[in-house]
């Protein structure tokens, strides 16, 4: 049974993975302001439809809203924590331009995303063992040597 | 969602019967499932307002308080980003509708009084303490002295 829909590869799974812009901790909300005509306009409407829904699975915290024929021309507007705003132009931009600027300007970058995806791994790793870990020492592992403090360890 | 320091939202302005809140709609992106398709679902935030400098239909950033200051009012009105039927293009700064930007001089031509603009930013959102401080409770609707009452 064929897939239905204009373009129905934005509805898998796979394709939402494959978003990779993962915006700072501090951006909350991201609006998008674009005609429904207008050459002009083409390149975010074609940004809404294809890769909004990656840029929202990836960022599952961020509040994303579009506004449809307010002005004249189209813009993202995104929100930061402290009140700051961040205005970004995409008149007569394709939709990759636009994704890339984006990233640019608010997505993370490699070196911090890398260091976040190794604190994770730590964090997982069951070899680690201490107070943030899992398990605070081996003697918690059954079939290890028990707590020294509970029972006394072997003269020999 | 207790892990984020200070809450921001974007809403629309919805009717509401309250004196001194704004209800406001929040719409945000769930994917369902199945369709795996991003849809809009809707939830309702009462915003402090007292002085009404929201009206019906505009778009608002509303902010988490600190601490409720009722049990339905956990929000406050933080600023108007683009007030109902007075658009302003934040790239340009001018008044603007979807086909064009306004020109100001053929509109004063047009129209005697544009609508007041409202920011909410300089407004204060003092705390009340008594009703009689309110705009509308300046002028009792029957005199308090007893000699002035006919009967």
């Amino acid at each position: 049974m064929p897939m239905k829909g204009k373009f129905p590869l934005r509805r898998t799974l796979r394709y939402l993975e494959r978003g990779n812009v993962y915006l700072r901790d501090t951006v909350k909300i991201v609006t998008i302001n674009y005609n429904t005509l207008g050459e002009t306009h083409k390149g975010a409407r074609d940004f809404v439809f294809y890769n909004l829904p990656q840029l929202q699975y990836k960022n599952q915290n961020v509040q994303m809203q579009t506004f449809k024929n307010l002005t004249p021309s189209p813009f993202i507007r995104c929100f930061l924590n402290d009140g700051d705003e961040v205005l970004i132009d995409i008149d007569s931009k394709s939709n990759t331009s636009i994704l890339e600027h984006v990233k640019k300007l608010l997505g993370k970058s490699e070196d911090i995303l890398s260091a976040e995806r190794k604190a994770r791994e730590k964090k997982t790793n069951p070899a680690n063992f201490g107070r943030e870990f899992a398990r605070e020492c081996i003697c918690q592992v059954p079939g290890q040597v028990p707590c020294p403090s509970v029972v006394p360890l072997p003269k020999n | 969602m207790a892990s984020h320091s200070s809450r921001i939202l974007l809403g629309q302005v919805v009717q509401s019967k309250l004196r001194d809140a704004a209800k406001v709609q929040i719409t945000r992106l769930v994917l369902d499932e199945y369709v795996m398709q991003y849809f809009p679902n809707k939830s309702k935030v009462f915003a402090f307002d007292p002085k009404k400098v929201t009206k019906v239909g505009d778009i608002v950033l509303v902010k988490e308080l600190e601490a409720k200051r009722t049990a339905f009012i956990t929000h406050k009105i933080e600023k108007i980003i683009y007030s109902v039927g007075n658009v302003r293009d934040p790239i340009t700064g001018r008044r603007c509708d979807s086909k064009s930007y306004w020109d100001e001089d053929e509109r004063k031509k047009l129209f005697e009084k544009e609508p007041e603009e409202k920011t909410g930013l300089d407004e204060t959102f003092a705390e009340k303490r008594s009703v009689y401080e309110d705009d509308r409770m300046k002028e009792p609707i029957m005199s308090l002295d007893r000699k002035d009452w006919k009967i």
